[in-house]
């Protein structure tokens, strides 16, 4: 891609941009576009600011947002704009259509006032297009750019609503002098052909045509007059040159595409102005007050100022020449019209229909605007009375200074009060502020010069204009011919300000061309010198540097009261609208972005004062913004791939908003519980670990499995059992001391009587066989001994086999021993199973006879004395003379101790419980009264009991002494030295991983 | 089929036995010592059943786990195998010449022979787990209470097994018998209150119908 390097900053662009993506400046020199009717039909139109093509329907470049089709002031609707050159706007450079009047990118005229008021005269003069024929080209030397206007006032059909022609298709009276009764800035609305000035320099030759209204403004009534022909000025220029001499009124045109704010009035000097039917009704002349518009649709503010139609309405519509003013036209008489609109050129001469002296503003009265004596019952805006708004005043006492001073006053001075801007005639009907503009008014019988009419005497030309650049020449933003009126025309008013006609040839572009708003440019605003203070025609409302103030005696009072003391030093550039100014705070729409270009030359407004602001302004009065804190954004971003690679101001395709980011704002601390902090602490260090590199296990030299220490440890508690029970007996010598629990259940055992049963319950399971049994067997076989009989129950559903066994068990070995024989059913017998746990035992309790029927084998009747009789005299538990439960578990020893206790009073208890169970059974034992007489403990208690009662052979428990010896001593053993080692190996551990 | 039994007349019945019995160990009327006792004895009666019951249950639960192949199925089949079994044989003994009631010849030989060696075997493997895991009892974590627990089991185990002959025992002997004696009962003592009064609020809750496990 080829790099262009910007001259302004030096840095590289692509090729295909127009403008320098740093600086905006321009890369390549602008071309001239084609034409837009030379762009491809139907599919392109080329820009013609940075020639880039667009589609035909949009109207805004997409390159350089510039409008793609001619923009055409005040109007909505761009017409077909003749082929022909484009016009390079001076201020700018950038080219601009034909047609246009002023520059679309910076709204400075391209041509002066004087060549649009000759292209106006010279569409003027040609012959009027009959109504309806569509548009002529550009003929009858109209210029090409006023083709639309012609088109407008020729053919009713083709104008738009809010442009209605009203006289479409009139003919244009003949205007009377111009110089007698139409001022020259109105007359080529009129049809007037006032003298055709010479071109002014500048000015373009051949230009496209300019507006009527704007041709007027340049006050050179040559060009007003040459202007199009009445037919061919819209309606609301047409009143400004409606010469109020005219007598017939035109047919009432319908008024359907005109807004009624821009119907002509429908009045005979509407009429008058049927060249310029289509002069809006704010700019044309009342014709009748009959046809004054309804009251409502009148507004206030012109109703009270005068505008409220003071006679009915005639059947006339409004708006048309004939019928009242609409809203915005022209009051049919004084009482009608506002004052601000009277005293532009309507001024009702009808004392009946003039508003009150005490309701016309001051400043209008002082103006002219209102009517300072009654005049003739004349309508307003007719010849006889006072001009109407717009149209032409019939004297120059009728035109507003302003205007007179502009485009030629009409020669005929007349009594009727003076319009708007219209010279007043005594120095004390101006108002105030506009006295103190310009002081009393030099000439006030000269009539107003019309609007863009070029004043004839100085003094026609009202103060304000006057004062703005004394000769209709220096009439801010009036195009002004060369040879312009003389001092002694420029308006008393403005030339009390000391404004004096600019020295600067008409046309130059003005050195603050940017600064004027659209309708002062349109008034060919920066044709007066730049003054270095701001000044404006609105003296009263503005500073206006004293050096600029005109003379004293010629300053209204009203203008010189507000002058400031000491006027504000202006730089080089002019200053925006100083604070003072009524409108000063108020943003200009029309303003552009630099300083507004001020309307009163310097010299004009040397000597005003400076006014004094009002209170209620001052309060309005903008203060002084704070710089914004936040730095403006500023977007460097380049993109760096693609096929944007390299150029700035493109859209991220993610946008900085999407990218996560750590908030600014600092994250508020957290109240975090000790306990949150201490989870989140574990799970740091939880992550922590896991992040950290695995270490491999270390390997140690007596690493042993599991299993492999598992089957180690069964291996050697093995040998310690097996070995002393085979190869040392007697290795643990048989205890000799008794338990004191122990001794009692042999002391109870052996003090037993031998008539009563003994009770025994199994309460455990065979699995408990290896611990209970030797303990049961020492007891029972003691009971055997002793030749007790013994009933055997069991709580537990395999403790009555247990108990079946052990008494066959130990009756073998009774018998075997000593000799006697035991008989089952006779010595002892098992009863069986109870069921229903403490239920059971509580119903053995309360009747042991109706729980058992036969034995546990079921062979045997219980309770018959043939079968059983030492269970016959059995009939409760206190028939049993001892109790021995033997239980693993303490629970069934409770439940005994539980159910039988009320019901075996008489029969004591004795516990054989496993080691296990003794803590629990104890309580029961050494309980006050005690519920357990006696108590046999595991092996160590069996083989004590055994000790005790000297059973042969010691006994199981003493034969299984050795065994049991070496098992618990090695468990000791390797109790012991399994966790020493484990603690060993733990620190060790713990060791090395501090280090 | 399942009844449903409306949940105020299985309350009414429960409260109301409960109240009658427990009314009957206070006043010592005739009426009620004759209802109590007449209550416990169908109570025996309901016990007796509800182990039936709870065979028959242990039955279809297994039964149902081996057709499903549920894991583990095979000792479900060794279950119900030896429940037949055993209760076959029971019944077939005094037809076979077995002897009758539980006492039978089969009956016994399968106490002895399975049940109570079976029994015997695993109460001797207790041993051995009980004392490897004593071995490795401070290897995994050494805390306080496991260290108290290791020493006062040694403890007991030094002062109730056999010495050898020469051995002093160091008193812990005395020790032994101290710390069985005292803190033991002493816990066991609390151990049996609380479940004394764990079983009168039962008993309360149950007779209040707070708690009813009888019904829905």
């Amino acid at each position: 891609m080829a790099v262009i390097r910007c001259q302004a900053c030096g840095k590289p662009n692509p090729d295909f941009l127009d403008v320098c993506q740093y600086c905006d400046a321009r890369l390549k020199p602008l071309e001239a576009g084609p034409a837009p009717e030379a762009a491809p039909a139907g599919d392109v139109i080329r820009c013609q600011a940075c020639g880039k093509p667009n589609p035909a329907f949009t109207e805004v470049c997409q390159f350089c947002d510039s409008p793609l089709k001619p923009q055409l002031f005040g109007f909505g609707e761009t017409t077909s704009a003749e082929a022909g050159d484009q016009i390079r706007c001076q201020s700018c450079g950038r080219l601009n259509p034909p047609f246009a009047e002023a520059c679309q990118y910076c709204e400075a005229r391209l041509r002066p006032l004087q060549e649009i008021a000759g292209d106006e005269t010279a569409g003027a003069t040609a012959a009027p297009e009959p109504p309806g024929s569509p548009g002529g080209g550009p003929e009858s030397g109209a210029q090409p750019g006023m083709e639309w206007m012609r088109r407008l006032s020729t053919e009713p059909s083709a104008e738009p609503d809010w442009m209605w022609t009203g006289a479409a298709g009139e003919e244009p009276e003949p205007a009377a002098a111009p110089s007698e009764e139409t001022p020259d800035w109105m007359r080529p609305f009129g049809g007037e052909q006032p003298a055709q000035p010479a071109e002014p320099p500048g000015s373009p030759e051949g230009g496209p045509a300019m507006p009527d209204w704007m041709s007027s403004l340049g006050g050179e009534p040559t060009r007003m007059e040459t202007a199009a022909p009445a037919e061919e000025v819209p309606d609301w220029l047409r009143s400004f040159g409606e010469p109020p001499s005219q007598p017939t009124p035109s047919a009432p045109a319908p008024s359907r595409d005109i807004p009624e704010w821009l119907r002509p009035p429908e009045s005979s000097e509407a009429e008058a102005a049927a060249p310029l039917g289509e002069t809006p009704d704010w700019l044309s002349t009342p014709a009748q007050p009959e046809a004054a518009p309804p009251a409502e649709e009148v507004l206030d503010w012109m109703r009270s100022s005068g505008g409220a139609p003071a006679q009915p309405a005639e059947a006339a519509p409004p708006g048309s020449p004939e019928g009242g003013p609409a809203f915005g036209a022209e009051p049919t008489s004084a009482a009608e019209m506002p004052d601000w609109l009277s005293a532009l050129g309507g001024a009702p001469a009808q004392p009946e229909a003039a508003l009150p002296a005490e309701e016309v503003p001051d400043w209008m009265r002082s103006s002219g605007g209102a009517p300072a004596e009654p005049v003739e019952t004349a309508p307003p805006g007719s010849p006889e009375g006072g001009p109407a708004f717009g149209a032409e005043p019939t004297s120059a006492a009728e035109m507003p200074d302003w205007l007179s001073a502009l485009g030629g006053a009409p020669a005929q001075p007349a009594e009727a009060a003076p319009a708007f801007g219209a010279e007043p005639t005594p120095a004390a009907e101006m108002p105030d502020w506009l006295s103190a503009l310009g002081g009393a008014p030099a000439q006030p019988a000269e009539a107003a010069p019309a609007f863009g009419a070029e004043p004839t005497p100085a003094a026609e030309m009202p103060d304000w204009l006057s004062a703005l650049g004394g000769a209709p020449a220096d009439v801010g933003g009036f195009e002004t011919r060369p040879e312009a009126a003389p001092a002694d025309e420029t308006p008393d008013w403005l030339r009390s300000m000391g404004i004096s006609a600019p020295t600067e040839p008409v046309g130059a572009p003005p050195e603050a061309a940017e600064a004027a708003p659209d309708w002062l440019s349109g008034l060919g605003a920066p044709r007066f010198a730049a003054p270095a203070e701001p000044t404006s025609p609105f003296g009263a409302f503005t500073e206006i540097p004293a050096e600029a103030a005109p003379a004293a005696g010629e300053m209204p009072d009203w203008l010189s009261s507000l002058q400031p003391a000491t006027p504000p030093e202006v730089p080089g550039a002019p200053e925006p609208a100083p604070a003072s100014s009524l409108f000063g705070a108020m943003p200009s729409p029309f303003a552009a972005e630099e300083t507004p270009t001020p309307l009163v030359p310097p010299a004009a407004t040397a000597g005003l004062a400076l006014g004094e602001m009002p209170t209620w302004l001052q309060s309005m009065r903008p203060v002084d913004v704070q710089p914004s804190r936040v730095p403006p954004e500023v977007d460097n971003y380049e993109e760096k791939v693609g096929i944007l690679a390299g150029m700035r101001g493109v859209l991220q395709a993610e946008p900085a908003i999407a990218k996560p980011h750590k908030s600014e704002v600092p994250v508020q601390k957290l109240e975090v519980s000790e306990a949150e902090a201490a989870q989140a602490t574990l799970l740091a260090g939880v992550l922590k670990a896991e992040a950290e590199e695995a270490r491999p296990v270390s390997k140690r030299r007596l690493q042993i499995a599991l299993p492999v220490e598992r089957w180690l440890v069964f291996a050697a508690l093995a040998l310690a059992v097996i070995f002393p029970w085979f190869f040392a007996a007697g290795f643990f010598p048989a205890p000799t001391t008794i338990a004191r629990e122990t001794n009692a259940a042999f002391e109870l055992v052996e003090g037993l009587p031998t008539d009563k049963p003994v009770l025994v319950a199994f309460d455990y399971d065979p699995a408990q066989r290896g611990e209970l049994d030797p303990a049961a067997q020492a007891v029972i076989f003691h009971l055997m001994r002793r030749g007790v009989s013994l009933a055997g129950v069991s709580t537990h559903p395999a403790g009555a086999g247990v108990g079946q066994d052990i008494f066959n068990e130990l009756a073998l070995g009774l018998k075997n021993a000593y000799g006697v024989s035991y008989t089952y059913g006779v010595n002892y017998i098992n009863l069986g199973y109870i069921p229903g746990g403490p239920v059971g035992l509580l119903q053995f309790a309360t009747n042991p006879r109706s729980l058992f029927n036969t034995d546990f084998s079921g062979a045997m009747r219980v309770w018959d004395a043939q079968s059983a009789p030492e269970m016959s005299p059995v009939y409760g538990l206190s028939d049993f003379s001892l109790i021995v439960l033997v239980s693993s578990t303490p629970d069934a020893i409770r439940a005994w101790i539980e159910q039988t206790q009320s019901f075996a009073a008489a029969a004591p208890v004795v516990a054989v419980v496993s080691a296990g169970a003794d803590p629990l059974v104890r309580p029961y034992y050494e309980a006050n009264p005690p519920q357990i007489k006696g108590m046999v403990t595991g092996i160590v208690g069996a083989a004590q009991y055994e000790q005790r009662a000297g059973l042969p052979g010691g006994g199981p428990a003493s034969n299984r002494w050795d065994a049991i010896g070496g098992g618990v001593l090695a468990a000791v053993i390797l109790i012991i030295a399994g966790n020493l080692l484990g603690a060993l190996a733990r620190m060790t551990v713990l060791r090395a991983r501090k280090r | 089929m399942k009844i449903r039994f409306g949940n105020a007349l299985l309350t009414a019945i429960a409260a109301g036995v409960g109240f009658v019995t427990l009314l009957g160990y206070f006043v010592n009327a005739p009426i009620l010592r004759v209802m109590r006792q007449q209550l416990v004895a169908w109570a025996s009666l309901l016990a007796a059943v509800a182990v039936i019951i709870g065979a028959l249950n242990l039955l279809q639960v297994h039964l149902k786990k081996m057709t499903r192949g549920a894991p583990g199925w095979f000792y479900s089949l060794f279950l119900i195998l030896s429940l037949v079994g055993t209760l076959g044989v029971g019944i077939a003994a005094p037809f076979v010449g077995w002897g009758s009631g539980p006492t039978n010849t089969a009956n016994a030989w399968v106490f002895h022979n399975i049940q109570s060696a079976l029994g015997a075997a695993i109460a001797g493997l207790l041993f051995f787990f009980l004392v490897f895991a004593g071995y490795r009892l401070l290897r995994r974590r050494a805390s306080l209470t496991l260290v108290v627990f290791v020493v006062a089991a040694i403890i007991s185990l030094i002062g109730a097994a056999p010495l050898p002959a020469g051995v002093p025992d160091f008193g812990l002997r005395d020790l032994r018998l101290w710390l069985a004696q005292v803190p033991a009962v002493a816990g066991g003592r609390g151990l049996l209150l609380g479940v004394a009064l764990g079983v009168i609020a039962t008993g309360l809750r149950i007779l209040l119908a707070v708690d009813r496990p009888y019904g829905e």
